[in-house]
């Protein structure tokens, strides 16, 4: 979020999103206390007036993504509450992937 | 274990208080909505304050399992119950250094007519202008946002919040002397005129009215003549425009900066003075829009010929 300035800041900040969980529905706005959420997979405006995708997207568009090229033995410790990630579009038909989860206490 | 966040959790209350206060801004500064939304969000307002402590202060006692509760120790088929909007904002009495009996009776005075307004079939907010409550609201909120280490704009937004700290300012002793001084002068100079006069000049201050265009006008009865007398102001925010019945309007938020008597000559010149004077508080008016003005249409007139116009179908 060093991208973004003070403005930007204060909306992504400002507008309140509904955001769909395991344990229900609750609000957020898309960036409050260090924290970084935008999925619009879970995510919607709670109005039309708290729809600042734009400035979100605009910000995303001035970023420099880190890409990540897996290999075996390869491992990556970052704050996911913190970062937007993501993976790059795939086929439809591609089934290659595994998602492996543990928690550490 | 991920944490355990009750219903209370911070975060969720504070949300909730931005949600309402959003919804009150939609509303007609003098329509019954307005004062609706902006007692729920002063109530969630004061719950986040608590909560901002610590979840606990919002458990009912009255049932230890709602303390238990927010420290993640849940019964089946529990559900938590929290302490009344009263007792919220006693704690905040206890709790926020300079909120004091003031507020807490400010605060009240609105909590009691949302409850009036959802338990009776009294309309609470009706006849309940913007002047009486509204400049005590925002300065409740600006301690309580205080305590949270937040500031106006981040539950008004950038627009209302100036117009909140406008409205906040107390007017001083001085200026409350002043004000009362210059309507009783004013008074006395009309009332020393003979019944004659006085009609000549109520006919005046109409007709001036009538034919004075300045933006954002509303007319208000004089306090010292009772002649109609015009109110001006700033706008601090306007919807969206829409059609409605045909016509193209649009509803602008104005706080009031300006009064003139024409009749009586009073004047007061800012939200302070009108605030003592008995005008303070916000209004809405609409504003009408000539759709084709508002659409960029450029209507030629040059080709148009009115006589084809009355000729046009009776060939």
């Amino acid at each position: 979020m060093d991208l973004a300035n003070k403005d930007e800041l204060f909306e992504l900040g400002f507008r309140t999103w509904k955001v769909s969980s395991r344990n229900g529905t609750f609000y957020s706005p898309i960036f409050n206390k260090r924290i970084l959420r935008y999925d619009l997979n879970v995510m919607q405006p709670y109005s039309e007036n708290d729809n600042n995708s734009n400035i979100i997207e605009d910000i995303i568009a001035r970023s420099i993504p880190i890409e990540i090229n897996w290999e075996i033995g390869k491992t990556i410790v970052l704050d996911n509450w913190a970062c937007l990630h993501a993976r790059p579009k795939v086929d439809e038909t591609s089934t290659a992937r595994t998602l492996q989860r543990i928690m550490i206490i | 274990m991920s944490e355990f966040k009750s219903v209370w959790d911070y975060d969720a209350l504070w949300e909730k208080a931005k949600i309402y206060a959003q919804k009150s801004l939609n509303e007609e500064r003098e329509g019954v909505m307005f004062p609706f939304w902006s007692a729920l969000t002063l109530e969630f307002l004061g719950r986040a304050t608590l909560a901002k402590v610590h979840p606990v202060l919002l458990a009912d006692p009255r049932d230890g399992s709602n303390i238990l509760y927010v420290f993640g120790h849940i019964k089946s088929n529990f559900s938590p119950k929290s302490i009344p909007a009263k007792t919220v904002f006693d704690r905040c009495l206890n709790i926020v250094s300079n909120f004091t009996k003031k507020e807490f009776d400010n605060c009240l005075a609105l909590i009691d007519r949302r409850n009036e307004e959802l338990h009776s079939g009294s309309g609470a907010f009706e006849d309940y202008p913007t002047k009486i409550w509204l400049s005590n609201y925002y300065h409740v909120c600006k301690i309580l946002l205080e305590f949270q280490e937040k500031d106006l704009k981040e539950l008004f937004g950038k627009d209302e919040a100036e117009a909140a700290k406008e409205m906040i300012v107390e007017a001083d002793k001085e200026v409350i002397k002043e004000v009362n001084s210059r309507i009783a002068s004013y008074k006395k100079v009309f009332f020393d005129l003979s019944e004659e006069e006085q009609k000549e000049k109520h006919e005046f201050g109409k007709t001036t009215i009538r034919t004075t265009y300045i933006p954002y006008k509303k007319v208000e009865k004089c306090v010292c003549c009772d002649s109609d007398a015009l109110i001006s102001g700033k706008q601090i925010s306007a919807t969206d425009a829409k059609l409605v019945e045909g016509e193209i309007i649009q509803e602008i938020n104005v706080l009031p900066t300006s009064f003139t008597c024409f009749s009586c000559g009073l004047k007061f010149t800012n939200h302070s003075e009108l605030t003592v004077a008995g005008y303070g508080g916000q209004y809405t008016i609409i504003d009408y829009h000539d759709p084709a003005e508002y659409h960029g249409i450029d209507v030629p007139t040059e080709d148009f010929d009115p006589e084809m116009m009355f000729d046009y179908g009776n060939d």
